[in-house]
């Protein structure tokens, strides 16, 4: 950790002095614990979306659409944007970037507004019935066909902005932090300083100067928290409108200029996960691979396209509107900027590949995910540029590929690294080694596969013309969304392994799990490795929970429940209950025959 | 479609032996062999001009493919369409096999979209359709029978009952 000295605190002010880091350390957990909790409330939400489209236990139409709304805000941001946020803070202390006082001011008023913004959203959506969507298009909110009120469409405004608000703080807070000591820049100028964490320094170093070299990890940060702010003034001021107008109906706003402000901010957001995840990426492969990140001016080059262009580029969700000549040209332009701000992709993977290329890299289960999430990276990036080409959107656009697009961006590259980051940084925050890396490993390959398996059957529906947002699909798309439910099953069960290895891990106790933290912690990974033991508990209710949902199946979709029922068994073996495991199965293979007997005729 | 998949694939592909060689480097017979960090931070400049050839390159190749470009041919039929939750509203449900259809397509409340399927299931085009701003999508059907339209907008509680259908004639 690096301190301010008492002469830098007395020339830039009292507002950057040194946070404490057991205070650092607790609020940082805060922000793990908050998103967790999100991410499986939400992530249990999507699921049952899936499933209802499976037609397993169908969902009226309302709620399906309610649920899918609090589905898409409390996934986006109530888990990955907040959780990397968190992330974020931890990132800037390890690099020597104390917060400050301001900087801490505005971390806590991240998390304060991001908790409040999402529970108001969850309450709007799932206790009022508001189900107009994540992106809420206008006037859809306030034109519901009497499916939800006003009052619903001006509360769930209203925490949106309060979430908006949330990122407000923490852009502020990123800005504060990184112009501020920590930068060791030579100039006092704000600007030269924010040039500084730009990564200017990398190509000009004698106009923006520091006494040392600027880390990459900074520049995403400083990217993104200077783009959220100009992505996010138009969305307030569209949010604003519609609060107004829930009261007063003779206020309203051209519905192309609102859908242009939505956008505006709508993909912008998507990078509030990417280049805070890039930065951990940044962060924890050289520390793997044990060099420094290889990477030069062209690394550097590629952030100063993506700090001008991240912005501009929100109308390519606008491709299938045009309806003037002034729209068509805006579209047009989409596409050669929305290909320019892939570089700093394609360019990361380059460097953090070489970074690991003939390195001796630790293979830690934080590894794992890191390398795991950079295969998704590409594997979604090439699908981004498909969809970045009009020619192409014409006809995915709005298909189930562009939802399986963005679960692979979203879960199988994001969502790996702030599992890796959890995983990399728990131990110092908490002051203790995980409970079992073998666990680890588990929870990455459940969710690898699962994901994947989830991810491609949504793609394969999408190029036959799967339509997005139906709360009942046409029936041709049918058997491949049953499909992928085994899949959406494994994805869950990896969860309750994390969940579980989580628990172990601090226990602690909730409550001084919440407050954080041991003074005691020590600063860095210890590298140890704990008990190769774990899991013989949940490998117990694993076998358990397969005989039930094998029984169960006898009366209800035996041929799509009955498997599922053996992966339980399976996964009850890979965690050390071979008996209860092999049990499970065994019932499982009983019931299966049984059913296809009576299928058959037999019986 | 299929060109566009082909490529995703193949570039696919070779990102993940990419990705093979890079792990797989890790062993430590592979680190054995030297490995020049400032050398590969050199050659990060040339897969940047590369990568931008690429890019340049799909741009050329797909830049003047984009349906507001279709030319307007003058024996075209004009079908109006208007969407409302939750149904289509045609002029007119019999169209022609080879004849330019102009379908002026407007929204009567919120944003819907309308999508078009041929009789196989096949998806053919699509355009928004938003309030206080009419667009034209151009289509020339190649294939007689049953067409089906989707709403490919999400528009509350019954968008995925918006559907119709329209008959394209020989």
């Amino acid at each position: 950790m690096t301190t301010v000295t008492a002469e830098e605190a007395g020339r830039l002010g009292a507002d950057s002095v040194a946070v404490p880091v057991e205070r650092v350390r607790g609020l940082v957990m805060r922000y793990v614990l908050a998103s967790t909790a999100m991410f499986l409330v939400a992530g249990a939400l999507g699921a049952l979306l899936r499933q209802s489209q499976g037609q397993v236990h169908r969902l009226s139409a309302a709620v399906w659409y309610e649920v899918m709304t609090a589905h898409g805000l409390g996934a986006f941001v109530g888990w990955a944007a907040f959780a990397l946020m968190g992330v974020t803070w931890w990132l800037l202390h390890e690099l020597g970037f104390d917060l400050g006082v301001w900087g801490w001011r505005w971390a806590v008023a991240c998390w304060w507004t991001m908790i409040v913004g999402v529970m108001g959203i969850v309450i709007t959506c799932l206790g009022l019935g508001f189900g107009g969507s994540w992106v809420f298009l206008y006037p859809l909110p306030l034109k519901s066909a009497s499916q939800w009120s006003e009052l619903a469409a001006a509360l769930f405004s209203a925490s949106v902005l309060v979430v908006g608000l949330s990122i407000f703080a923490y852009c502020f807070g990123v800005l504060a932090v990184v112009t501020g000591p920590g930068l060791r820049a030579r100039s006092e100028n704000p600007w030269n300083r924010l040039g500084c964490a730009l990564g200017l320094g990398i190509l000009w170093p004698k106009r923006f100067a520091t006494d040392r070299p600027v880390p990459y990890t900074v520049i995403p940060l400083t990217v993104i928290a200077i783009d959220m702010i100009i992505a996010t003034v138009p969305l307030a001021v569209l949010l604003m409108e519609m609060i107004v107008q829930a009261a007063d109906p003779s206020v309203t706003i051209d519905p192309l200029l609102a859908k242009t402000m939505l956008w505006w901010f709508g993909h912008p957001v998507v990078y509030l996960l990417l280049f805070p995840a890039v930065a951990v990426y940044y962060h924890l492969i050289p520390r793997y691979a044990q060099r420094p990140l290889v990477a030069g001016h062209a690394l550097a080059i590629g952030w100063v396209i993506a700090v001008i262009t991240n912005v501009l580029i929100g109308a390519h969700h606008m491709y299938t509107d045009f309806p003037n000549s002034y729209q068509q040209a805006v579209n047009s332009w989409m596409q050669p900027l929305t290909y320019a701000v892939t570089i700093p992709s394609a360019l990361s993977l380059f460097s953090l590949g070489f970074t690991i290329y003939r390195s001796d890299f630790m293979w830690t289960p934080a590894a794992r995910f890191l390398c795991v999430g950079m295969v998704s990276w590409l594997t979604a990036g090439l699908q981004g540029v498909g969809l970045a080409t009009i020619q192409y959107d014409q006809v995915a656009h709005n298909t189930l590929w562009v939802v399986g697009h963005f679960h692979n961006m979203a879960l199988l590259n994001i969502g790996l690294v702030i599992f890796a980051a959890v995983y990399a940084f728990l131990p110092a925050l908490v002051g203790r080694e995980w409970y079992s890396h073998r666990l680890a490993n588990w929870h990455l390959a459940l969710t690898v596969v699962g994901g994947y398996g989830s991810v491609v059957p949504w793609m394969l529906q999408g190029l036959n013309g799967a339509p997005r947002r139906w709360a009942v699909l046409p029936h041709r798309y049918l058997e491949l969304t049953q499909i992928a439910l085994p899949f959406v099953a494994l994805i869950m069960i990896g969860q309750l392994v994390f969940v579980y290895n989580l628990v172990r891990t601090l226990d602690a106790g909730p409550v001084q799990a919440w407050l954080g933290v041991r003074r005691e912690a020590p600063e860095t990974w210890s590298g140890g490795r704990p008990e190769e033991s774990a899991g013989e508990t949940l490998g117990a209710v694993m076998a358990g929970l397969g005989v039930a949902v094998s029984v169960y199946a006898f009366w209800f979709k035996p041929f799509l429940w009955v498997p599922i029922g053996m992966l339980f068994g399976y996964v009850a073996i890979a965690l050390g209950q071979r008996r209860q495991g092999l049990g499970t199965i065994g019932v499982s293979a009983v019931i299966l025959l049984l059913t296809v007997l009576m299928h058959a005729g037999i019986l | 479609m299929v060109v566009y998949n082909l490529i995703y694939l193949a570039l696919l592909a070779l990102g993940l032996a990419f990705f093979a060689m890079i792990f797989l480097s890790t062993r430590a017979s592979a680190r054995a062999k030297p490995m020049s960090v400032s050398a590969w931070k050199r050659r990060e400049n040339g897969w940047m001009y590369v990568v931008m050839l690429a890019l340049l390159a799909a741009l050329a190749a797909t830049i003047f493919e984009t349906p507001w470009r279709a030319a307007a041919q003058p024996n075209r039929q004009i079908v109006d369409v208007t969407g409302q939750q939750f149904g289509f509203v045609f002029s007119t449900t019999t169209m022609h096999v080879g004849r330019q259809v102009e379908f002026h397509l407007r929204s009567r409340d919120v944003n819907h979209a309308f999508a078009v399927y041929d009789p196989n299931g096949v998806f053919v085009a699509q355009a928004q359709m938003m309030p206080d701003h009419p667009q034209e999508l151009r289509v020339t059907f190649s294939k007689p029978g049953i067409y089906t339209v989707r709403c490919f907008e999400y528009c509350g509680v019954g968008h995925h009952l918006m559907q119709a259908t329209f008959r394209v004639l020989p």
